[in-house]
Protein backbone atom coordinates (compact mmCIF):
# COMPACT_ATOMS: atom_id res chain seq x y z
CA UNK A 1 0.00 0.00 0.00
CA UNK A 2 1.55 3.76 -0.69
CA UNK A 3 1.37 5.69 1.84
CA UNK A 4 2.49 8.82 0.60
CA UNK A 5 2.86 12.57 1.75
CA UNK A 6 3.92 15.74 -0.23
CA UNK A 7 5.35 19.02 0.93
CA UNK A 8 5.43 22.26 -1.58
CA UNK A 9 8.00 24.68 -1.26
CA UNK A 10 9.45 28.03 -2.96
CA UNK A 11 12.83 28.26 -4.08
CA UNK A 12 13.88 30.04 -1.20
CA UNK A 13 16.33 29.28 1.38
CA UNK A 14 13.76 30.54 4.22
CA UNK A 15 11.25 27.36 3.19
CA UNK A 16 14.46 25.09 4.01
CA UNK A 17 13.06 24.66 7.83
CA UNK A 18 9.27 24.04 6.68
CA UNK A 19 11.00 20.87 4.88
CA UNK A 20 13.34 20.07 7.68
CA UNK A 21 10.13 19.77 10.38
CA UNK A 22 7.50 18.19 7.80
CA UNK A 23 10.27 15.31 7.33
CA UNK A 24 10.55 14.96 11.08
CA UNK A 25 6.69 14.65 11.53
CA UNK A 26 6.55 12.06 8.66
CA UNK A 27 9.16 10.03 10.80
CA UNK A 28 8.11 10.33 13.50
CA UNK A 29 4.33 9.49 12.60
CA UNK A 30 5.58 6.38 10.75
CA UNK A 31 8.54 5.35 14.35
CA UNK A 32 11.44 5.73 11.68
CA UNK A 33 14.42 5.05 13.72
CA UNK A 34 16.30 8.24 14.32
CA UNK A 35 19.34 7.25 12.24
CA UNK A 36 17.34 6.66 9.83
CA UNK A 37 15.48 9.55 9.96
CA UNK A 38 18.69 11.67 10.00
CA UNK A 39 20.35 9.96 6.80
CA UNK A 40 16.67 11.07 4.95
CA UNK A 41 16.23 14.74 6.18
CA UNK A 42 19.94 15.32 5.73
CA UNK A 43 19.43 14.01 1.63
CA UNK A 44 16.31 16.14 1.19
CA UNK A 45 17.44 19.08 2.36
CA UNK A 46 20.57 18.71 0.25
CA UNK A 47 18.61 17.98 -2.55
CA UNK A 48 16.14 21.07 -1.98
CA UNK A 49 18.78 23.31 -1.06
CA UNK A 50 21.03 22.34 -4.72
CA UNK A 51 17.32 22.97 -6.64
CA UNK A 52 17.50 26.61 -4.71
CA UNK A 53 20.69 27.23 -5.35
CA UNK A 54 21.47 25.88 -8.52
CA UNK A 55 18.13 25.36 -10.71
CA UNK A 56 17.09 28.69 -11.53
CA UNK A 57 18.28 30.97 -13.75
CA UNK A 58 15.72 33.62 -13.16
CA UNK A 59 14.76 35.34 -9.87
CA UNK A 60 11.28 34.14 -10.22
CA UNK A 61 8.98 32.35 -7.84
CA UNK A 62 9.17 28.46 -8.20
CA UNK A 63 7.53 25.29 -6.76
CA UNK A 64 9.46 22.53 -5.33
CA UNK A 65 7.56 19.48 -4.89
CA UNK A 66 8.85 16.71 -1.79
CA UNK A 67 7.06 13.87 -1.56
CA UNK A 68 7.50 11.21 0.72
CA UNK A 69 6.21 7.46 1.07
CA UNK A 70 7.14 4.05 2.53
CA UNK A 71 6.90 1.10 0.65
CA UNK A 72 8.13 -2.28 -0.49
CA UNK A 73 10.56 -2.28 2.81
CA UNK A 74 11.78 1.38 2.16
CA UNK A 75 11.27 5.10 2.28
CA UNK A 76 11.02 7.00 -1.01
CA UNK A 77 11.64 10.33 -1.48
CA UNK A 78 11.17 12.47 -4.49
CA UNK A 79 11.90 16.15 -5.52
CA UNK A 80 10.03 17.97 -8.47
CA UNK A 81 11.37 21.13 -9.63
CA UNK A 82 11.11 22.71 -13.27
CA UNK A 83 14.34 24.17 -13.20
CA UNK A 84 16.68 23.82 -15.56
CA UNK A 85 17.54 19.94 -16.35
CA UNK A 86 20.00 18.80 -13.82
CA UNK A 87 21.08 15.35 -12.93
CA UNK A 88 23.19 14.88 -9.67
CA UNK A 89 23.81 10.93 -10.50
CA UNK A 90 25.61 12.23 -13.84
CA UNK A 91 27.59 13.77 -11.74
CA UNK A 92 31.44 12.74 -11.50
CA UNK A 93 33.08 12.93 -7.69
CA UNK A 94 36.93 13.17 -7.51
CA UNK A 95 37.76 10.46 -5.12
CA UNK A 96 38.11 11.91 -1.99
CA UNK A 97 41.32 14.05 -1.39
CA UNK A 98 43.89 13.63 1.27
CA UNK A 99 44.93 17.26 2.02
CA UNK A 100 43.21 20.39 2.37
CA UNK A 101 44.94 22.74 -0.49
CA UNK A 102 43.65 19.60 -2.67
CA UNK A 103 40.12 19.45 -1.16
CA UNK A 104 37.54 20.36 -3.85
CA UNK A 105 34.75 22.88 -2.26
CA UNK A 106 31.71 22.52 -4.06
CA UNK A 107 29.90 18.69 -4.58
CA UNK A 108 29.63 17.73 -0.86
CA UNK A 109 25.87 17.66 -0.38
CA UNK A 110 25.83 15.23 -3.73
CA UNK A 111 28.41 12.87 -1.92
CA UNK A 112 26.07 13.04 1.26
CA UNK A 113 23.54 11.64 -0.77
CA UNK A 114 25.29 9.11 -2.51
CA UNK A 115 26.50 7.69 0.91
CA UNK A 116 23.96 7.93 2.92
CA UNK A 117 20.96 6.21 0.10
CA UNK A 118 20.80 3.00 -1.31
CA UNK A 119 19.46 3.86 -4.56
CA UNK A 120 18.66 7.26 -6.44
CA UNK A 121 16.70 8.05 -9.73
CA UNK A 122 17.04 10.96 -12.12
CA UNK A 123 14.41 11.53 -14.35
CA UNK A 124 13.40 14.53 -16.65
CA UNK A 125 9.76 14.82 -17.47
CA UNK A 126 7.38 17.46 -19.42
CA UNK A 127 10.36 20.19 -18.35
CA UNK A 128 10.62 18.74 -14.59
CA UNK A 129 13.73 17.52 -13.09
CA UNK A 130 12.57 13.96 -10.85
CA UNK A 131 15.21 13.21 -8.39
CA UNK A 132 13.96 10.09 -6.07
CA UNK A 133 15.80 8.98 -3.13
CA UNK A 134 16.02 5.53 -1.66
CA UNK A 135 16.64 4.45 1.59
CA UNK A 136 15.84 1.17 2.55
CA UNK A 137 14.50 -0.20 5.73
CA UNK A 138 15.41 -3.19 8.16
CA UNK A 139 13.31 -6.28 8.14
CA UNK A 140 10.78 -6.03 10.84
CA UNK A 141 11.83 -8.30 13.08
CA UNK B 1 23.27 29.88 14.92
CA UNK B 2 25.55 31.50 17.01
CA UNK B 3 29.69 32.01 16.81
CA UNK B 4 32.05 33.28 19.71
CA UNK B 5 35.11 33.90 19.84
CA UNK B 6 37.48 33.75 22.88
CA UNK B 7 41.30 33.46 22.52
CA UNK B 8 43.48 31.46 25.05
CA UNK B 9 46.96 32.74 24.57
CA UNK B 10 48.25 33.03 20.84
CA UNK B 11 44.85 30.40 19.70
CA UNK B 12 41.50 32.02 18.59
CA UNK B 13 38.76 30.02 19.19
CA UNK B 14 35.36 30.12 17.56
CA UNK B 15 32.51 28.37 19.45
CA UNK B 16 29.68 27.58 16.68
CA UNK B 17 26.44 26.94 18.21
CA UNK B 18 23.17 26.00 16.61
CA UNK B 19 22.70 24.75 13.14
CA UNK B 20 25.31 25.35 9.97
CA UNK B 21 23.49 25.09 7.02
CA UNK B 22 22.47 27.11 4.14
CA UNK B 23 20.17 30.04 6.39
CA UNK B 24 23.25 30.29 8.21
CA UNK B 25 26.36 29.55 6.45
CA UNK B 26 26.78 32.80 5.05
CA UNK B 27 26.97 35.36 8.57
CA UNK B 28 29.05 32.26 9.83
CA UNK B 29 31.73 32.58 7.04
CA UNK B 30 31.82 36.21 7.59
CA UNK B 31 32.56 35.61 11.35
CA UNK B 32 34.90 32.73 10.54
CA UNK B 33 37.01 34.05 7.70
CA UNK B 34 36.81 37.39 9.43
CA UNK B 35 38.51 35.84 12.51
CA UNK B 36 41.42 34.56 10.54
CA UNK B 37 44.86 36.53 11.59
CA UNK B 38 46.67 37.32 8.01
CA UNK B 39 50.10 35.72 9.34
CA UNK B 40 50.54 32.04 11.19
CA UNK B 41 46.88 32.15 12.24
CA UNK B 42 45.90 29.12 14.81
CA UNK B 43 42.48 28.90 15.46
CA UNK B 44 39.95 26.18 16.61
CA UNK B 45 36.58 25.51 15.68
CA UNK B 46 34.88 24.17 19.05
CA UNK B 47 31.62 22.13 17.47
CA UNK B 48 30.63 20.74 20.51
CA UNK B 49 27.46 22.73 20.62
CA UNK B 50 26.74 22.79 16.92
CA UNK B 51 24.09 20.65 16.13
CA UNK B 52 23.93 20.21 12.58
CA UNK B 53 25.83 20.78 9.35
CA UNK B 54 24.97 21.16 5.78
CA UNK B 55 26.95 21.09 2.38
CA UNK B 56 26.63 24.64 2.83
CA UNK B 57 28.30 24.79 6.70
CA UNK B 58 31.25 21.98 5.38
CA UNK B 59 32.07 24.48 2.53
CA UNK B 60 32.88 27.90 4.73
CA UNK B 61 34.86 25.09 7.25
CA UNK B 62 36.65 23.70 4.31
CA UNK B 63 37.23 27.75 2.72
CA UNK B 64 38.73 28.61 6.39
CA UNK B 65 40.96 25.74 5.96
CA UNK B 66 42.52 26.66 3.04
CA UNK B 67 42.87 30.40 3.68
CA UNK B 68 44.53 29.63 7.27
CA UNK B 69 46.87 26.96 4.91
CA UNK B 70 47.92 29.37 2.65
CA UNK B 71 48.78 31.81 5.72
CA UNK B 72 50.88 29.42 7.03
CA UNK B 73 48.76 29.11 9.91
CA UNK B 74 47.26 25.86 11.50
CA UNK B 75 43.32 24.89 12.26
CA UNK B 76 41.72 22.21 14.48
CA UNK B 77 38.36 21.21 15.02
CA UNK B 78 36.68 19.81 18.06
CA UNK B 79 33.73 18.04 19.94
CA UNK B 80 32.00 16.51 17.15
CA UNK B 81 28.57 15.21 18.08
CA UNK B 82 27.61 12.09 16.57
CA UNK B 83 25.50 13.61 13.57
CA UNK B 84 28.31 16.14 13.20
CA UNK B 85 31.04 13.20 12.76
CA UNK B 86 28.92 11.50 10.67
CA UNK B 87 28.29 14.14 7.71
CA UNK B 88 32.20 14.67 8.20
CA UNK B 89 32.91 10.73 7.52
CA UNK B 90 30.46 10.35 4.43
CA UNK B 91 31.55 13.65 2.96
CA UNK B 92 35.44 12.89 3.16
CA UNK B 93 35.89 15.76 5.60
CA UNK B 94 37.48 13.43 8.60
CA UNK B 95 40.38 12.56 6.94
CA UNK B 96 41.41 15.97 5.79
CA UNK B 97 40.46 18.06 8.88
CA UNK B 98 42.30 17.71 12.30
CA UNK B 99 39.93 16.58 14.72
CA UNK B 100 40.29 16.78 18.23
CA UNK B 101 37.90 15.09 21.08
CA UNK B 102 37.32 18.77 22.82
CA UNK B 103 39.19 21.49 23.41
CA UNK B 104 41.38 21.34 26.44
CA UNK B 105 42.88 18.50 24.08
CA UNK B 106 42.76 21.11 21.00
CA UNK B 107 44.39 23.74 22.86
CA UNK B 108 47.01 21.23 24.34
CA UNK B 109 47.51 20.29 20.73
CA UNK B 110 49.38 24.02 19.73
CA UNK B 111 52.16 24.61 21.97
Amino acid sequence: MLDETKLALRNDDADLPRLNDWVEQFGRRRGLAHDRLFEIKTCLYEAVANVIAYAYLDHHPHQIEVRLAIADGAVIATVEDDGQPFDPLAVTLRPPEQTIELAQIGGRGILMMRQFMDRMRYERRDGHNLLTLIRCLPEPS
Amino acid sequence: MEAIETRHGGTVVIEARGRLDSNTARSFEEKLLGAIAPADPVMVVDCSQLDYVSSAGLRVLLMAAKRVKAAKGRLALCGLKPHVQEVFDVSGFSSIFVIHPNRAAALAAFP
